[in-house]
């Protein structure tokens, strides 16, 4: 985490910097607003902060952020190159060197009905990446039948910890299975990639297709890659099932996740359904945040004529 | 007395001969740096459209040959890699460079302008801010070489001349 005090201006480099040194990896997101206090979520409490990096619950005597200090921080944030971030702006955030998201608000510039680009960025989300090695340790043995990786789906809602363990099961795959894994990461979440680069470790056999549209990117994965292994996050658009419907087929394993708090849930959603009453997925992990993000909730196997059990 | 006042007419033949060929020089230079400015603009914007940033982009320009520009786009990229904003290294770098180019105030003014626009803008109005500075350069370009044709063989002549006036006056 020693970069992210590089991604500010200095007023508010400084405050960070402090705040890095005490809090360190508790510290989870940055907002700067232009007009606001600058604030930070430590541990999923918000809190404001002081010049000197102090922290409190209300406004008088934070840093105030300037409009000066939004574009300063957006020029340092982009390496002075704004445009090469361009097509991940208009999804509303861009990803920096060391894997940290930075969601982007303002005034959004709107052509035929969609959102091309923000001008002028007025306020900024950073959202320090952090990976949790090992934390799918304990999950990969019970993903596993006769030493072969099942098709795996991991749900949870919002907040769940589900690309973080996604993460660290690919890193396992590949690292500890010695599986040749390929990723489609259309939201740079998983590799959190750098001008295609992945800036977390998602292991030494992985490959990733950086910012591609998943349904897309998995034919591309399985025609140009060779994978034995396939891993997606936030599976969701009907596309997105049909291209995982094809992949089936092609002797590949699947690693996926979703939102939703529980099996029947989410197999009321279209083309869930399909997929979890045809027993697609060999084992459905139910993970949320009841002591922290990834805690694993219940891991459920498909039995053939008797559907999904808790294992 | 004499001596003193044929030392006087040689110095001040030699110094018209000097300057004449020093006009001559810088005209040229300038319009050499007219284009390898057009050139560098091209280059850095096919770059950027190819989503390099700023910094890859100014190496992209380098490696081509950017002849006279190279010290100020090597200053700038090496600042950029090291995080520094443009606004603050473009405006820096450009008065830097100044001793060692051969452009008129309008040309840096119109340099320094596309400094303050390439960090923050879209793709789009860096291009469009390019392809201007571009099209003016190339203004400045045609017009200087007209110019150059006449005010280039004059100042040469006046050099001439002048190394004539003391071959005479030695001989």
């Amino acid at each position: 985490m020693t970069d992210i005090v590089r991604l500010f201006c200095l007023p508010i480099a400084e405050a960070v910097s402090h705040l890095e040194r005490v809090y360190g990896d508790e510290l989870q997101e940055i907002r700067i607003r232009a007009g606001s206090a600058l604030s930070v979520s430590l541990s999923g409490k918000n809190w404001f902060v002081t010049p000197e990096g102090g922290l409190q619950e209300e406004t008088t005597g934070a840093l105030r952020v300037t409009w000066e200090m939004v574009q300063s921080c957006v020029e340092f944030m982009s390496s002075s190159s704004l445009y090469a971030f361009e097509n991940e702006i208009q999804s509303g955030y861009i990803t920096v060197e060391g894997g940290h998201r930075i969601g982007m608000v303002g005034k959004a510039i709107v052509k035929n009905g969609s959102i091309c680009g923000i001008n002028p960025i007025t306020g900024l989300n950073v959202r320090i990446a952090h990976q949790i090695r090992g934390c799918a340790g304990e999950l990969l043995p019970r993903l596993l039948q006769g030493g072969r990786l099942q098709h795996t789906l991991l749900l949870s809602p919002p907040g769940g910890g589900k690309t973080t363990m996604l993460r660290d099961l690919i890193r396992l795959a590949a690292d500890k299975l010695h599986l040749t894994v390929s990723v489609v990461d259309e939201r740079s979440e998983l590799g959190g990639c750098y001008r295609g680069i992945p800036q977390c470790d998602i292991g030494q056999r992985t490959d990733v297709l950086d910012g591609c549209p998943k349904a897309e990117g998995m034919m591309l994965l399985l025609r140009a890659m060779n994978p034995q292994v396939i891993a997606v996050d936030e599976l969701g658009r009907a596309e997105e099932i049909a291209a995982v419907e094809e992949i089936l087929h092609a002797g590949v394993t699947l690693l996926c996740t979703a939102h939703g708090s529980d099996l029947g849930e989410v197999s009321r959603r279209p083309g869930f359904n399909r997929l979890l009453d045809s027993g697609v997925f060999q084992r459905v992990v139910i993970l949320n945040a009841a002591k922290g993000p990834g805690t694993i909730s219940a891991v459920y196997r498909w039995e053939e004529g008797q559907g999904y059990e808790l294992v | 007395m004499n001596w003193y006042k044929w030392i006087g007419i040689i110095l001040l033949s030699l110094a018209t001969a000097s300057v004449g060929f020093w006009l001559a020089y810088r005209l040229d230079k300038r319009l050499e740096e007219y284009r390898q400015m057009q050139k560098i603009l091209h280059i850095l914007g096919s770059r950027m459209r190819m989503g390099e940033n700023l910094a890859a982009a100014m190496e992209s320009c380098i490696a081509a040959g950017a002849g006279s520009f190279q010290p100020w786009l090597a200053a700038m990229a090496r600042r950029l890699q090291a995080r520094e904003p443009l606004s603050k290294v473009w405006p820096e770098e450009l008065k830097k460079a100044k001793a060692g180019l051969h452009l008129e105030n309008e040309d840096y003014q119109m340099l320094e302008g596309l400094g303050q626009s390439l960090s923050r803008s879209d793709l789009e109005s860096c291009l469009g801010q390019i392809s201007q500075v571009q099209d003016f350069f190339h203004a400045q370009q045609t017009g200087l070489e007209m110019a150059a044709a006449e005010q280039g063989r004059m100042y040469r002549s006046i050099g001439v001349l002048a190394a004539i006036l003391v071959m005479v006056v030695l001989a």
